[in-house]
Formats: structure tokens, sequence, C-alpha cells
């Protein structure tokens, strides 16, 4: 692990965890000593503190995710459900915008929390679904007409739901997470089920909400995708904080892989090998970390080697999870 | 509180179990009404010592028994559909959602039984004058008529806010509704067949009390309770379920 990113790593505390508290005075989300018997097990005797804030005017996007070999699912979604108060801590207390969500006047103008697209009775259509929510949060049903333009859904607006797609489907359940016009938005797994062009349409969509000043946290165990819609980073592993900051920086402090492919392939790694660089080889592609592009390609031709291909990749935010919650595996 | 009354509503209107409940209760009451007053003889019908007007409003009697299911699957779909995710975060007091939801039940169960009066009423009076025969009709306020008439309606208003309460209980759609059909129409029966000076104080048998009347007792016909003795029984019941509803409701994780 390099300097940098061990700096970004936060100093563990035994017992409380840590907390992370330099991004606004007054927490959007906040969470201390959480405990409860689905994580309980998983993260026996690791309690967090985890707030999250954006800085006043300012946008963040978050996300909250632990390690891979855990159950994170159950992790991930118990947390969000804690927030808005449909889960119990068994110890410990939750706070969103200062308070209980409980406490909250008409909570859903306040905050949204996309939790499950499937929360939806199939008999009903997508416009009286989305009505229940809005009547019973005092929303104008001109509301509801509003927010199923904005999701591309007002073509189906009286269809049952039980012949909506799973994209449609998510769509729906983002539409009325917007129904209240909330600053805080809570998304668990917000692309799970998406096609391709659904993905790029809920980037695209976050990224708009998000440039309207809202605090958008995403839950996620697809780095990939969120990796393309991410500003801010918080990484929990094993029910610690271990990094946080902006994605840009996190990622410069994990060197960049440098990928090529040689018909003198072995050739060149030894070469690289003796420089002391980390190469992995499959057949004629070789996979090097330590040195930069340029300097392979000097080895390359200092060793009389032809070069088919010559890459350097950006570390992904999975790379960087790995990088940074400890658990590389070496490549095979 | 008036919007979540007003989403209630709402969620009744816009799927088609509560439809589907009101046109059984409709058939279930209207139509062996018409065949009695098709069939029977005349005598049949106009003597109220034979008990043809009994027989006449028997399928009524069924009414309040589908209010109870209402009840349980007004409840029960929000869990087994996930919607009830959605009733918690607009509403995280929890209490106000089970207690809406009771209400509303209630007025819906006093309401459909209302009109199934009013159409086995309509039924009555077209099918005795199609057929000739005269029908007895005596004063709303004589006999404690109209007493009776407010139990049985908020009797059935009753049973399905009971619904409510067991279906928030238990949650589970099919086992609370074939358990609880189990219970009031097998278990509790057989109870009151064995042991009457028990069983009539069973909550399904209060409960009938107040709308039949009397149940049949084992035989014993000094046993059953006045009306308003098993009203209030029946209130009790469903005051100790709505209580435990609305307990474990704010207690329970929503997952």
């Amino acid at each position: 692990m390099t300097q940098s990113v061990k700096h970004q790593r936060l100093e563990r505390e035994r017992g409380d965890g840590v907390e992370l508290t330099d991004l606004g005075a007054t927490p959007a989300v906040g969470a201390e000593r959480l405990i409860h018997p689905r994580c309980q097990p998983l993260h026996r005797h690791r309690l967090y503190r985890l707030s999250v804030r954006t800085a006043s005017g300012a946008h963040h996007d978050l996300l909250l995710t632990v390690r891979g070999d855990l159950d994170s699912d159950a992790v991930r979604a118990t947390t969000l459900r804690m927030i808005v108060d449909l889960v119990r801590p068994t110890a410990g207390s939750i706070a969103v915008l200062g308070g209980h969500y409980r406490d909250l006047d008409r909570p859903w103008t306040r905050v949204g929390a996309l939790l499950d697209a499937s929360g939806f009775h199939p008999g009903r259509s997508g416009a009286n679904a989305l009505r229940v929510v809005a009547r019973a949060s005092g929303i104008s049903d001109a509301r509801v007409a509003e927010v199923l333009e904005l999701v591309e859904l007002d073509g189906a607006a009286r269809r049952a739901v039980k012949g909506y797609s799973t994209g449609m489907r998510q769509r729906l359940a983002l539409a009325c997470l917007l129904l209240g016009d909330p600053d805080v938005l809570l998304l668990d797994e917000p692309a799970n089920g998406l096609d391709p062009e659904g993905m790029r349409w809920l980037r695209t969509f976050l990224r708009a909400r998000a440039g309207e000043g809202k605090t958008i946290l995403v839950s996620s165990h697809v780095l990939a995708e969120v990796e393309q819609t991410v500003d801010d980073v918080l990484i929990i592993s094993k029910g610690r904080l271990v990094a946080k900051g902006p994605l840009a920086s996190l990622g410069a402090g994990v060197s960049p892989v440098v990928r090529l492919r040689s018909p003198q392939a072995e050739l060149l790694q030894r070469r690289l090998q003796e420089r002391g660089a980390a190469v992995n080889r499959l057949g004629d592609a070789l996979a090097i970390r330590g040195p930069s592009a340029a300097e392979v390609g000097e080895a390359a031709h200092d060793s009389g080697a032809v070069l088919h291909e010559l890459l350097t990749e950006r570390p992904s935010l999975e790379d960087l999870f790995l990088e940074i919650a400890g658990t590389r595996r070496p490549e095979s | 509180m008036i919007d979540l009354v007003a989403a209630e509503f709402l969620k009744l209107r816009s799927t088609r179990t509560a439809l589907g409940l009101l046109i059984a209760a409709v058939l279930v009451s209207i139509v062996p009404a018409i065949l009695v007053l098709v069939f029977a003889p005349a005598e049949f019908l106009e003597d109220e010592s034979v008990g043809g007007i009994g027989l006449f409003v028997a399928g009524a009697t069924i009414v309040p028994l589908l209010g109870l299911v209402f009840g349980i699957l007004s409840m029960t779909n929000e869990y087994r559909h996930g919607t009830i995710t959605y009733s918690y975060l607009v509403t995280p007091r929890r209490a106000r959602v089970i207690v809406v939801k009771l209400a509303v039940c209630f007025v819906v169960g006093v309401v459909v039984l209302a009109l199934v009066g009013f159409l086995l009423t309509l039924t009555a009076l077209v099918g005795f004058e199609v057929r000739g025969l005269e029908l007895e009709t005596g004063t709303l306020f004589e006999d404690g008529v109209a007493l009776t008439i407010v139990l049985v309606l908020l009797a059935s208003g009753l049973m399905a806010s009971f619904g409510v309460g067991l279906g928030a209980l238990f949650r589970n759609q099919p086992a609370t509704v074939a358990g609880t059909l189990i219970w009031a129409l097998a278990v509790e029966g057989i109870v009151v067949g064995l042991k009457p000076r028990i069983g009539q104080y069973l909550p399904f048998a209060a409960l009938d009390q107040v709308v039949a009347g009397s149940v049949s007792m084992g035989g014993e016909t000094e046993i059953g309770l006045s009306r308003p003795e098993a009203f209030l029984i029946s209130l009790a019941y469903i005051a100790v379920v709505s209580v435990a509803a609305v307990y474990t409701t704010m207690r329970r994780d929503v997952t």
C-alpha cells in the first residue's frame, strides 16, 4: 500500500470505531454505536460511527460499502434502514438532519429513500402507487405527474405495476423518492436490474439531482457502476471506516497498472522483474505494477522486444477498495 | 391524520381487493334472499314464527365474516407486497398507520353491512310486492330495533378492525386468513358445542351473538348473551388485539 493511501486511512479506535467529522458541522446523516442482531455476528464488537454531510452549497455523492467477503448486503441494507427508522438498533442511536427520522415533520419531504423497488402493490397503477404515498405526505397529485414525467414513466402511469419491467419499477421507486423533493436521498443498490441504457439514465439522473445541491448517499457493491457516478467515497470494511475523500485523490495513492502484449512477453517479464517491477503474465500479455508506461517501453526497446500493445490502466474503484481495505489477493 | 385517512381510502379504491369483497358481500346476501323470495311458500314468508325472514337474511350474516377477511387482507397485503415500507417511511409513527387502518376498515365494515341491509330491504319490498304478499313492518324505535341495528352495524365494523389487528400481529396472509377462519368456524364452534358456558365468551361467538342475536349453544337455550353484553365483550377483544398490534408493530423491524 502506498504512503498516500496510508495517510488517508483513519485511525482505528478499538471498540468505538471511527468517526468522519470534517465534511460539515451539522451531520446530514449521523450514526453512532449501532448494533443490530442482523449485523452483530458480522460486526462482532466492531461498532462504528458514521457522519455524512455535504458542505454548505456544495454537493457530495457518497458511497457506503463494506468488505465483499462479509454479508455486505445485509449490513448495508440494515444500516440504511436504521437511518430511516425501519430497523431499530438494539443499542446506539442514529440521526438524520439533526434528529430521529421519526421526529421529522413530514419526513418524506426531507429525506427520500430507495430501499426496495418491489415496494408497490402489483395491482395498483404506477400513478396510484405514487398518489398513495403523496396523499399520506400531503403532497399534491400534480407533483405525482411531474415526477412521473421526470423518470419518463408518464406514458405507463395508468398501467398496473405488475406489467412493469424491473427497470421501470426502479424508475417508479426513484419517482417516489422525489415526490417530496427531499434534500437527502438514500439509495440502496439503485442500479439493480437496470440494463446498460437504464444504468446510463440513472447516472445522468443522480448527477442532475446532485447538481441541484442534494445529498445523495448511494450504497452499492457494483463498484464499477458507482465509480462513474460518485464524487466522494467512504469505504467501510468490517464495520470500520477505513478511507474517505474525493475519488480522484484516493485513486492518486494507488499505482496504475501498465498492460502490454508482446511475442517476447516471457523475456520482457524477466527484464522487468530484474528492475524490481511486479509482473504477472498470461500468455503474451503482461500486467506490470511499479514502472510507468514510458519506463516499460524503454525496457522493451533495450531488450529488443516487439510491442503489440502498451497502455496504462488507472485503478478502478474496485482496485482502490481492495487496496485500501487490504483484501487484495495476488493476481494469478 | 386526515392525509393518512385519505391515503388509506385511496389504497382501497386503487386495487380490486375491496371491490371484490364488496361484490361478494352483496352476492352472498342478495342471491339467497332472492331464492327464498322466489321458491319459498307464501305462508313460510308471512308467518314470522316459521322463521322465513331469518332464512331471508341468512346470507347477510356472512358479511361480517367477509369484513374480517377484508381487514386481514388490507393489513397483510402491506407486508405481502412490501408496501409497508413506504407506509412507514412516510409515517414513521407507526401507531398512526395502524390506528388509521383500524378506523378505515371499521367504517368500511359498517358501510358495507348497511348497504347490504338496504339492498335486502329493497329486495324484500319488491319481492313481496311481486308475489302479492303482505310484508309486516314494525316501528324502528320500538322493542329496541334501532339499538339492535346499530349494534349489528358496529359489530360488522369491529370484525373488519379485528381483521386488521390480527393481520398486524401475524403478518403472513395465508396463515392468518386460514388460521382465523378455522378458529372462528371450527374451533369456536366445537367449544361452543361442548362447553357453551365458556364458548359464549369466545371472540367470534360473542360477535356472532351481536350479529345473529343468538348462537346455537349445544341445545342449552337458556345460555347466551344479550346483544349489548356480547357487543361489550367483542369490543374488549378488539381493544386487546388492537393494542397488541400497535405494540408489536412499533417494535418490529421492517426488512
